[in-house]
């Protein structure tokens, strides 16, 4: 009810301060994009449990679906949505195009969350609840009904409040994309809803409007989550915290991929005739046919449907002194040191916190409605608005920069202090005892018991911090306003990807961008936080 | 029995408030005497836990109050020490770093401290072990573990909160002769400890006296000096022994039944 009477309140109170021809729309756009999130989120469901439970249930399945949907989490998604965008554009006109490219960014939004949470659920069902099960003759769909379906629950809902909060942040991005051509004349392909609304506004230089769109949207975030996902969670007993372990466990890395693409192509075959040995290349060669064959598919659409220089002029375009690939090395460096500086703010918020969480009794009562009200902030939509508003006062490199690092910082610090708060609350009180009874005070208890004990769930949420956080740099080193011949644009990886798409239009080089991107996520995730996890995993405290 | 007690329970209540009120216990009164090795004992809910968890300072009586060496205590101190029922280990330390950080803590010298790790470590039949972590210790390691760092900074008092009860029969017998031995060393300072456990053996292997509660709200409903004299693994076959079980089991029981 207050939630309907809070709605109603911003709508009147819009109507009176900003005008009744302006919000009068508002309530139809905004059922417009819930109902995109709402289908593309059942979607994403739908999918996720299918594969997730197939995944985690069927060896060879595993060794397809796991690495692929590996793969798919480590692309930036922003970064190859302009690539699909634009086949779709072309593959289906009419607009069609523009609604299916929104709705697939969405679901890219959503799904690893989902897949992830589903199959790390399935695989931490207890051995002995598997095998009472088999013993009292539970199969197929009992098996399912009795034993997945409920075991997976809490992690698949902890999954789900994730990706709806990330569909509605990347609603903003889906539905209004602008595309310059050579004279630098834009044009826009935008789908209708509450995204393309605060958009066009900011566009428009209607920043008030842009604003009152972006809070409409943050009081339907966290209405959504107070009226859905915490009366389902409720409802569903959780017993331990879920933490992001459980929605992105390491499973299977892609470096794993490619030595068994080197052992399919004959540097390491030295087992044939075990049976084990032949089934693990059976799927091998599978999973190497439908690489193949979605590499020539695309490979294909590219040259037969997109207007594309040659290889021969893209490869000594970027090799070219003062071409595109002698800027990379820096500006990646810019782009890392951006969502560094950005992390560092969110550690020291997040290490303040899990000492609060520990030292003070009350502190939850304050933290999870606060962290409620943050988590609902669309911050991708709140960027755009940002930046215009600080622009009015401030440089513009300057304001840009400003805009980027609180985007970057709500990107990144739900992931880290909901990981280190829940995992400093469950921390088993025999620990807090024993530093009671040997007189463990002070800054030596954040050093020796506290810090140590939320280190791994602290490392966890750094992943997925540095994960969300490269999503969102790309959104934020480029900006296209209407009127301006130029863009905004800050140096880093991020504006080259764009510029190669909105401005150059030439995919390959996106593509290339891509690979770059996808490079530095993958190494950073491989060498510096799962080897970092691996390290302190065995040291974690047992929760109970 | 010497004068003054070292430890005196005196009129203990408490009751959890969080919504609903529970009467953990129930008024409950009695003496640990100089060099007594006392055993409480009683059903699983009955305040075992919480009335040793307030004798260590942890948690404040609703009423009452406990006289260390004469002196009214409510804080924990150096001079009476915990052994854990999970071990209460620090997974990210080793073995000797577990049993340092309460004397740097104290502010006792680096090297001093640890010196007296490495002796307490070897004490407790780790010597092999100082620089292994808990998750590479078997339970039994990790509980001998837990000894040595409660009596590294050699309190008066060692309460233990069911130490076994984690552990196997077998890896338990050969902890409780540890222990035993411990508490008998004249050269150590700790001589007094105060032990819970819900296993009747065990009780009368290790008690001088033994502490009966009733089940939820704990009271104390009875009193039993155990005769057997010492050593007590020369004893375990004897008639008095089996007879000292009997009458405890009938002590217990017999309270549940008037509960029921
Ligand atoms: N922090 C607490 N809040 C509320 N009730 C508690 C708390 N700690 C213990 N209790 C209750 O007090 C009673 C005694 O607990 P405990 O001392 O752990 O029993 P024992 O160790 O004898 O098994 C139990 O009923 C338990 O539920
Ligand atoms: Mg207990």
């Amino acid at each position: 009810m207050a939630a309907f009477a809070a709605l109603l309140a911003t709508y009147l109170l819009g109507s009176y301060y900003i005008g009744m021809s302006v919000v009068v729309d508002v309530p139809y756009y905004a059922l417009l994009s819930l109902g995109r999130v709402a289908i593309v989120y059942f979607i994403s469901l739908g999918v996720g449990l299918a594969f997730g439970i197939l995944a985690a249930t069927n060896k060879h399945a595993e060794r397809v679906l796991v690495p692929l949907f590996d793969i798919g989490q480590s692309v930036p998604i922003l970064g190859y949505f302009p690539v699909v965008l634009t086949f779709l554009i072309i593959a289906f006109p009419h607009g069609v195009g523009n609604e299916i490219g929104a709705d697939f960014l969405l679901f890219t939004a959503m799904e690893w969350d989902i897949f992830f949470g589903v199959v790390g659920a399935v695989k931490n069902i207890p051995s002995s609840v598997e095998e009472a099960a088999r013993g009292y003759g539970f199969t197929g769909s009992n098996h399912l009904r009795y034993v997945v379906i409920p075991a997976v629950l809490p992690a698949l809902l902890s999954a789900s409040v994730l990706a709806w909060n990330d569909g509605w942040t990347f609603d903003v991005a889906s539905e209004f994309v602008q595309f310059a051509n050579s004279a630098g004349k834009l044009t826009t392909y935008s789908v209708t809803g509450l995204g393309s609304y605060i958009q066009l506004a900011t566009q428009q230089g209607h920043i008030i409007v842009s604003w009152y769109g972006v809070l409409v949207m943050g009081e339907i975030i966290f209405i959504t989550n107070q009226l859905i996902w915490h009366q389902l969670q409720n409802r569903v007993a959780t017993h331990k915290p879920v933490l992001a372990t459980i929605i992105r466990p390491d499973l299977q890395s892609p470096l794993r991929l490619r030595r068994r693409f080197r052992r399919l192509f004959g540097l390491r075959i030295r087992q044939v005739a075990q049976t084990v040995r032949v089934s693990e290349q059976l799927s091998t060669r599978a999973l190497a046919v439908v690489f193949v064959v979605v590499l020539s598919v695309v490979g294909f659409l590219v040259y037969a449907h997109l207007p594309i220089r040659g290889l021969q002029a893209f490869v000594s375009d970027i090799t070219r002194p003062g071409g595109q690939l002698s800027n990379v090395p820096l500006y990646s460096l810019f782009t890392i040191g951006r969502l560094f500086a950005a992390y560092i703010t969110c550690v020291g918020i997040t290490l303040l916190c899990a000492v609060l969480a520990v030292t003070k009794k009350n502190f939850a009562r304050y933290f999870y409605p606060l962290y409620d009200l943050g988590r609902s902030v669309p911050y991708l939509a709140v960027f755009l608005p940002l930046f215009v508003t600080l622009h009015g006062s401030l440089p513009t490199g300057v304001s840009q920069e400003i805009a980027s690092f609180i985007l970057l910082m709500l990107a990144m610090v739900w992931y880290l202090l909901f990981n280190v708060v829940t995992a400093a609350r469950a921390l088993p009180t025999e620990l807090i005892e024993v530093s009671a009874v040997f007189g463990v005070k002070g800054w030596k208890r954040v050093t020796d018991i506290i810090l140590p004990a939320v280190l791994p769930a602290f490392i966890t949420g750094s992943l997925l911090a540095w994960g969300g956080g490269w999503n969102v740099v790309i959104y934020s080193e480029y900006v296209q306003l209407a009127g301006q011949s130029t863009p905004y644009v800050l140096p880093g990886l991020g504006y080259l990807l764009d510029n190669a798409a909105y401005v150059l239009g030439d995919i390959p080089l996106v593509v290339f961008f891509l690979f770059i991107m996808s490079g530095i996520v993958i190494l950073l995730e491989r060498l510096v936080w799962r080897r970092l996890l691996k390290r302190v995993e065995r040291f974690g405290v047992e929760f109970n | 029995m010497s004068a003054t007690p070292i430890l005196s329970i005196k009129d203990i209540v408490k009751i959890f408030r969080n919504g609903s009120e529970v009467k953990a216990i129930d008024d409950v009164s009695f003496d640990v005497n100089l060099n007594e090795f006392i055993c409480i004992i009683g059903p699983s809910g009955c305040g075992k836990s919480t009335l040793l968890r307030i004798i260590a300072g942890l948690e404040t009586a609703t009423s009452g109050q406990i006289l260390f060496q004469g002196q009214p205590k409510t804080q924990p101190t150096s001079k009476v020490t915990m052994v854990f029922q999970t071990f209460g280990l620090l997974p990210w330390k080793t073995a000797v770093e577990n049993v340092e950080l309460p004397m740097e803590v104290a502010g006792i010298e680096k090297a001093e401290a640890k010196a007296r790790a490495d002796r307490y470590l070897k004490m407790v039949g780790l010597g092999m072990f100082e620089n292994a972590y808990p998750h590479d210790c078997s339970g039994g390691m990790r509980q001998r573990i837990g000894v040595a760092r409660a009596l590294a900074l050699g309190p008066e008092v060692l309460l233990l909160d069911e130490p076994f009860s984690a552990l196997d029969e077998l890896t338990a017998k050969s902890l409780r002769i540890l222990l035993l031995q411990i508490w008998g060393d004249p050269a150590l300072p700790t001589n007094n400890f105060v032990m819970v456990t819900h296993n009747v053996e065990e009780a009368v292997m290790m008690a001088d006296r033994i502490i009966v509660m009733s089940p939820r709200p704990g009271r104390v409903v009875g009193e039993l000096k155990v005769p057997l004299p010492r050593p007590r693994f020369e004893h375990l076959r004897d008639p008095l022994f089996f007879d000292t079980v009997d009458k405890l089991m009938g002590m217990l029981s017999s309270n549940v039944e008037e509960q029921m």
